[in-house]
């Protein structure tokens, strides 16, 4: 049996090898995708998110993380659609993702990329300083199911705004669900615009991306 | 006003004195050019309206110290070859496009003679007016980029923050040409600034651990500071956001003897534990907080920290108090930052960071009046 405290510590610190070896491992054994993704990956985003937070992880370690998750999702992945069926849909959820007007910081929005696409998603990224009508424009050309906007400075905080408004007057507000998220955002004002979620890490986006999408399906 | 002029108050400061009052500097950079009817776009390759614009946000607020450039963290990478694209503030380097994505790229980067680059030229021909016109009277701070900064253009931050735990004799191999090259850059300001603030955003422990500080940032900025000391311009390290653990390498790189400041914003109290966790640590646990201002406080742990070696520059929040604040915020403010940073002087009031050209006018005002007030050494 593999044990499910080696798999964390391995992804946690980014042993890349080891990772996919047990995760590999503890498939054969036929522990269900569902059980690993809720029993191991999202308690060790967790960890690695409080890390963060404390200063006792940095970049380098968030970055090495995705990477570790992204190889490691992969057999995950493959065995979540058999276990779901193809009759279904293929993909997890396809997320439009952009800093928004006005906005220069990307370093946290990458990571919430590599996490979201390490958790199976498909996210098509844009880049920093994207205006509300291209955010838009190719979330409908991409057929995305969510919209995905970081703001890290509280003079940008109406370019998360402008998203959303300009959705409702394009009569577009419920195909697409908007998560927020990066500092100078928080859970109260992201309510206050009208944003679906808010998070406040890489690891909460995921949680709140895998919600959300729950709740269109 | 005291018996000192701009110039003289900031160089005491710098040099860890006491002078006749708090020198206070506003940091109205980009928002400058709004003064003279113009806009980054219009402007930043003409050096005539850059030092204009620069003089006459100067004369209406009335602050010590005059900026030169206003893409500082990006012209060394831009003359590396980095595309950049137009924000409302600034041309910044685009990082989705990089010019090393390979080592062999970094064996072939591009390095023009400061001269010869459109920006670097008109940064160099800005200083040389701006010293020329009030050089005699002002401090005039040239920004510039640190090595580890401009690596970050070059590469992305995820592939250098990669490659430092899985190739760091590459990482290293690539700072050291990048240290050269800037050298050339940064003392070609010798006779035309006083001084050369360093921006180094990337090197604060909101992504940059203090091992990494200590392997991959520290030596260069050291190699930077001291080839900038030695043409006789006073070095200012900028690492820009939270310094906990690694407060005193950003006070060390500034060469021991020389005269040089540190300015960041130190750490937020109130969003970050280790930055409370650190407060505490240097304050005792008693220490009081101020109610919506994170800042302020972590001056008087800086002063006590590294207060003896560098000139302390901060720290109002140039987003919560300086562009959403009220004057009167400004000012109780102002009068915190004096309370913790000013005593036996070696401390410059300014904003924590660089401002938003859509501050009001009133803020810059009550910024430096506030100064005035509250700052004079008894
Ligand atoms: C690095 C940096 C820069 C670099 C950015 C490089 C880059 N390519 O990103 C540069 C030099 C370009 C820069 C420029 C500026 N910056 Co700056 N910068 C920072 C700094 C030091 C670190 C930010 C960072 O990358 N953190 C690390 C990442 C991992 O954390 P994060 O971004 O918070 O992301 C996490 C969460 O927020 C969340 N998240 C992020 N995005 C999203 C999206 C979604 C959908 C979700 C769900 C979650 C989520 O998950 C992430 C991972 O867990 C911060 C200081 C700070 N306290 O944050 C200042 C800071 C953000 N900058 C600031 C300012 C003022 C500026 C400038 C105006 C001035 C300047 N420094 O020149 C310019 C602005 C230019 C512009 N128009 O944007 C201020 C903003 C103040 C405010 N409250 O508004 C800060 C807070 C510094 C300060 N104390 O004054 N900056
Ligand atoms: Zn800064």
């Amino acid at each position: 049996m593999v044990d499910f405290e080696e798999l964390k510590d391995a992804l946690i610190n980014g042993r890349k090898e080891e990772a996919v070896e047990l995760t590999q491992k503890a498939l054969e054994e036929g522990i269900s995708a569902r059980h690993l993704i809720s029993n191991v990956i999202l308690p060790a985003s967790k960890v690695v998110g409080d890390r963060y937070e404390h200063g006792e992880f940095f970049l380098s370690e968030l970055v090495q993380y995705g990477d570790t998750l992204k190889v490691v999702m992969g057999p995950i992945m493959a065995r979540l659609k058999e276990e779901i069926g193809d009759e279904r849909q293929e993909r997890v959820g396809r997320v439009v993702l952009a800093t928004v007007k006005g906005d220069l910081h990307d370093i946290g929005k990458n990571i919430v990329r590599l996490f979201l696409e390490g958790n199976g998603f498909e996210v098509l990224d844009l880049g920093v300083d994207v205006p509300a009508e291209k955010v838009i424009d190719v979330a409908i050309e991409y057929n995305a199911d969510i919209i995905a906007l970081s703001c890290l400075m509280s003079v940008t905080r109406d370019g998360v705004k402008e998203v959303i408004d300009e959705l409702s007057r394009r009569g577009l507000r419920s195909r697409f669900a908007v998560l927020v998220g990066g500092r100078s955002t928080s859970e109260k004002w992201a309510g206050q615009i009208g944003a679906d979620r808010w998070a406040p890490d890489a690891v909460n986006a995921v949680d709140a991306a895998f919600d959300l999408i729950r709740q269109q399906s | 006003m005291g018996g000192m002029t701009s110039l003289e108050r900031t160089a005491i400061a710098l040099q860890g004195g006491q002078p006749d009052m708090v020198p206070v500097a506003t940091l109205a950079i980009s928002r400058a050019l709004w003064e003279i009817g113009e806009r980054p776009r219009t402007a930043i390759n003409d050096p005539d309206k850059m030092a204009k614009a620069k003089i006459v946000a100067n004369e209406k607020f009335g602050d010590d110290i005059v900026v030169a450039g206003i893409d500082g963290c990006f012209v060394e990478a831009k003359a590396m070859g980095a595309k950049s694209f137009w924000s409302d503030h600034m041309p910044i380097v685009d990082t989705r496009y990089r010019v090393i994505n390979t080592w062999e790229d970094a064996d072939n980067l591009s390095f023009p003679e400061p001269h010869e680059h459109i920006r670097m030229r008109c940064v160099i021909e800005e200083s040389e007016i701006l010293m020329d016109k009030i050089g005699d009277h002002k401090a005039i701070a040239v920004v510039v980029s640190g090595p580890f900064s401009t690596a970050c253009n070059l590469m992305g931050h995820e592939n250098l923050f990669r490659a430092m735990v899985k190739e760091p004799d590459e990482v290293h191999s690539l700072l050291d040409k990048i240290t050269d090259y800037s050298i050339k850059y940064h003392t070609a300001f010798k006779g035309i600034a006083h001084a050369v603030a360093v921006l180094d955003p990337v090197a604060s422990v909101e992504t940059t651990s203090p091992r990494q500080y200590e392997e991959f940032v520290k030596p260069y900025l050291e190699r930077d500071m001291a080839a900038i000391a030695g043409k006789g311009l006073i070095p200012i390290n900028h690492p820009c956001g939270d310094t906990t653990g690694i407060l005193h390498m950003v006070a060390d790189v500034i060469p021991k003897g020389s005269p040089g400041a540190i300015h960041a914003s130190y750490g937020n109290v109130e969003t970050r534990p280790m930055s409370l966790k650190y407060l505490r640590n240097v304050l005792g646990e008693g220490v009081q907080l101020d109610p919506d201002d994170p800042y302020s406080i972590m001056l008087k742990a800086v002063k006590k920290e590294v207060g003896d070696r560098v000139c302390v520059c901060g720290n109002v929040d140039p987003i919560t108090v300086l562009l959403e604040g009220t004057p009167e915020q400004v000012r109780a403010t102002v009068r915190r930052n004096i309370e913790y940073g000013a005593e036996g002087g070696g401390f410059i009031l300014m904003p924590g960071c660089d401002t938003n050209p859509y501050t009001p006018s009133e803020n810059f005002r009550a910024l430096v009046e506030a100064a005035r007030e509250y700052g004079v050494y008894g």
